[in-house]
């Protein structure tokens, strides 16, 4: 049971807040830089100049910011959110990493702009309330940075990152055993790091003293500050050579075409409401429910109205605040229909009106534990949206080509903390799950160990470079026969990885967090299967020391001996000495019927043992002698699968 | 001879008049955009009967029944959605 807590509700974004409303609530004495010129006066080549080079800014920042950190999660895995806005908070530029990182900066930038006095140049503020903005949840710090040029707010720079420990009950700050957000990381509301573009050390002391790992999150703050310098410096360039009217106006455009472009889609698709649920089993350690997101998206001419009413109440630590609500769905939306349309969020989200009920899944009231949040019901949102929207385009013509199945649904969280193999302690986050498989699309099968969707430029961490970091070797790290969902187009498959504790003898202190392990969460579509179902597995007291010693290297759990143990999905284990962690992530789910496809499609997959023989037969219908296509039997086969779904569904046994 | 004005995926189509057919067979089906879906034939049975790729006996994390639920053409028995949800 969580208890209102008066005056949280100062901290509480919902939604954006209008310029008009921004302009005058604005502190004395400072000044919004209003350009002069209007976008027509902008000529194509400098707006296209000017757009391409603040794209190209965030992508520097964010190579900054990996360049200069010292932790995987940030330079091996991309764990990062780069934005540029305009003056009063709206996002003309996201960039490539993790989107709903970077995609409710706007709401921290308008809470900042409302709430606090004497912005001034050299400022940057820190942020991790995710009922603020900036963050989905309180790992994710933002540290966000006004712009002036010649005494006038210009804009802003966000850079935001996944810290690996800021403190609270569990290594990581993420434990499924929060009732309420006070078990969690302490969330800090917009704070003043920089003034005068001096570290405030005493900001940074109250910051840091919470941290398991203070120098690695330490550093991280320096190399978002320094990102957010880098941005500042491109900016600065981009004002001297071209004028500030010019790049304002360009800003101005970018927003004005993501919202004219996002229309003109729009208007191609028949109007209609699409539905779709993300479910997350277990909200936290001992609950044996299931908790659901909620979807209806009805479009309308050139608008949609994206509706959560009837998402399941707030429930254990996997919620999250609105700021993750307004994150996920816009990251679903430039997901499914802005490959070809400006990152410019501040214009998309023009064409969205939202409905959501305080108190539920995503869109927590304080304090209710948010420490999943980002790939708990943020990310669940982005499913459900994307689901939505896929069969939105499914419907059109024009557009059928926009449409994927669900890639991989959610993170198999696995943290591990310690002593090493000095006696120093460790904490780290297993982020091999960056490499999930993606869904397929219309026309083509997934990518195979592709990544998750909504972080374009995620990446799956070096093993070397994780075995370097932490007291563990891996026994494998290998793509997964049968794990992308069957389909007319299939599924990208997944991996699985296995370690064991290395050079220690200390147990291991472990949070495991996950769903999509009973109901899937990543979804096919147009009759397209499921991906798999993620799985984590214990083996306890195995014989892998001796079995190393004596020059062999177990391949699967039932060659490691000891004893197999399937861990649920929100649980705080330990890993002994002679245990093994086997892991499974999330597949891509498959698009349209698997009896429809191409038959040497299926045996190309059999071949490179994507697809298992067993399957390519029962599920696809296709009979191999060896790898060749029996196409006979083949066809014979499909019309027994035909056959037996007739005689199924009218015996009964169906609805 | 019925001429298809739209879709409502890439399994059904609509035709003259408003009604659906199979994108398959071109079989009529029942109900509208919104129905559809409800009104095929179907068959229901445990998680694990969509493939190996289902694995784990969803009673080990939940106590609501999960189960793998697909819709046919009434006609050519195309899958037009396959799914693993809470029954």
């Amino acid at each position: 049971m969580v208890y209102p807590v008066p005056g949280s509700e100062a901290f509480a974004s919902r939604g954006l807040t209008p310029r008009d409303t921004i302009v005058q609530s604005l502190p004395a004495g400072l000044r919004l830089h209003e350009t002069a010129s209007s976008t027509a006066d902008l000529d194509a080549l400098s707006y296209e100049v000017i757009r391409h080079r603040l794209w190209a800014t965030t992508e520097r920042m964010g190579q900054a910011l990996s360049r200069m950190s010292g932790s995987l999660v940030v330079t091996d895995c991309n764990d990062i959110g780069v934005a540029i806005t305009d003056e009063v908070g709206d996002i003309v530029q996201i960039g490539p990493y993790a989107l709903s990182l970077a995609t409710s900066v706007d709401l921290a930038i308008k809470w900042i702009l409302q709430n606090r006095k004497q912005i001034a140049d050299g400022d940057m503020f820190l942020c991790n309330d995710p009922w603020v903005g900036g963050a989905t949840h309180q790992n994710d710090v933002a540290i966000i940075a006004p712009i002036f040029h010649e005494g006038e707010l210009f804009a802003w720079t966000g850079v935001m990152a996944h810290q690996i420990d800021l403190g609270g009950a569990a290594p990581g700050s993420w434990t499924p055993r929060a009732q309420d957000v006070f078990m969690e990381s302490l969330p800090t509301p917009p704070v003043r790091l920089v003034r005068d573009f001096e570290i405030q050390d005493d900001v940074a002391d109250v910051y840091l003293r919470r941290s398991r790992m203070p120098q690695v999150v330490a550093l991280d703050m320096r190399a978002k500050i320094g990102a957010n310098k880098v941005g500042r410096e491109r900016i600065e360039e981009l004002l001297t050579k071209y004028g500030a009217d010019a790049v304002k106006a360009t800003m101005r455009r970018q927003m004005d075409d993501a919202e004219t472009q996002l229309r003109a889609k729009l208007d191609k698709i028949p109007d209609g409401t699409w539905r779709a649920e993300s479910h997350q089993e277990q909200s936290h350690t001992g609950d044996r429910g299931v908790h659901t997101i909620k979807c209806a998206v009805t479009k309308v001419g050139s608008d949609l109205h994206v509706d959560f009413t009837g998402t399941s109440p707030q429930a254990g630590m996997i919620n999250c605040p609105y700021p993750g609500l307004h994150g996920g769905l816009i990251a679903g939306v430039i997901m499914s229909l802005c490959a070809d349309i400006p990152w410019a969020t501040g214009g998309l989200w023009r064409c969205i009106r939202v409905t959501s009920e305080p108190g539920t899944l995503n869109n927590a009231e304080f304090p209710s534990a948010v420490g999943k949040a980002s790939v708990g019901s943020g990310m669940c949102t982005i499913n459900a949206v994307e689901e939505c929207l896929a069969k939105m385009t499914d419907a059109s013509e024009e557009l059928q080509d926009h449409t994927f199945a669900k890639g991989c649904g959610t993170w198999d969280l696995c943290v591990l903390a310690g002593l090493d193999q000095y006696g120093m302690p460790f904490a780290t986050m297993l982020t091999d799950a960056m490499g999930a498989g993606c869904g397929a699309t219309n026309d083509q099968d997934g990518v195979d160990s592709g990544g998750i969707l909504s972080i374009p430029m995620g990446r799956m961490p070096d093993v070397e470079m994780i075995e370097f970091s932490a007291p563990l070797l891996y026994l494998w790290r290998r793509e997964e026969i049968d794990t992308g969902g069957p389909g007319q187009f299939r599924g990208g498959v997944t991996a699985s990885l296995a370690i064991v504790p290395h050079d220690t003898d200390i147990p291991m202190a472990q949070v495991i967090s996950g769903s999509g392990k009973a109901v899937s969460q990543n979804t096919g579509i147009g009759g397209g299967y499921p991906g798999n179902s993620q799985l984590d597995i214990a083996v306890r007291g195995s014989d892998v020391r001796a079995l190393l010693a004596s020059g062999s290297i177990p391949a699967a759990v039932g060659e490691m001996g000891g004893t197999e143990e399937i861990l649920g999905c929100e649980e705080e284990p330990v890993l002994g000495p002679l245990d093994v962690h086997v892991m499974v992530w999330q597949g891509g789910g498959g698009y349209g019927d698997p009896l429809l496809r191409d038959p040497r499609s299926v045996a190309h997959d059999v071949a490179e043992r994507l697809v298992s023989e067993s399957s390519a037969r029962d599920i696809y219908g296709v009979v191999l002698r060896g790898l060749d296509i029996d196409e006979e039997s083949t066809a014979a086969r499909r019309d027994a699968i035909r056959a037996g779904r007739r005689d199924v569904a009218m015996s009964g046994s169906g609805a | 001879m019925s001429t298809t004005i739209g879709r409502v995926n890439a399994n059904i189509n609509i035709v003259t008049g408003g009604s659906l057919e199979c994108a398959h067979c071109s079989s009529a089906l029942d109900g509208d955009a919104q129905t559809v879906l409800d009104l095929l034939p179907r068959r229901e049975g445990p998680a694990s009967a969509a493939g190996p790729h289902i694995c784990a006996d969803p009673s080990a994390y939940i106590d609501a029944e999960v189960v793998f639920r697909q819709y046919y053409c009434p006609s050519c028995w195309t899958a037009f959605h396959s799914e693993v949800v809470l029954r």
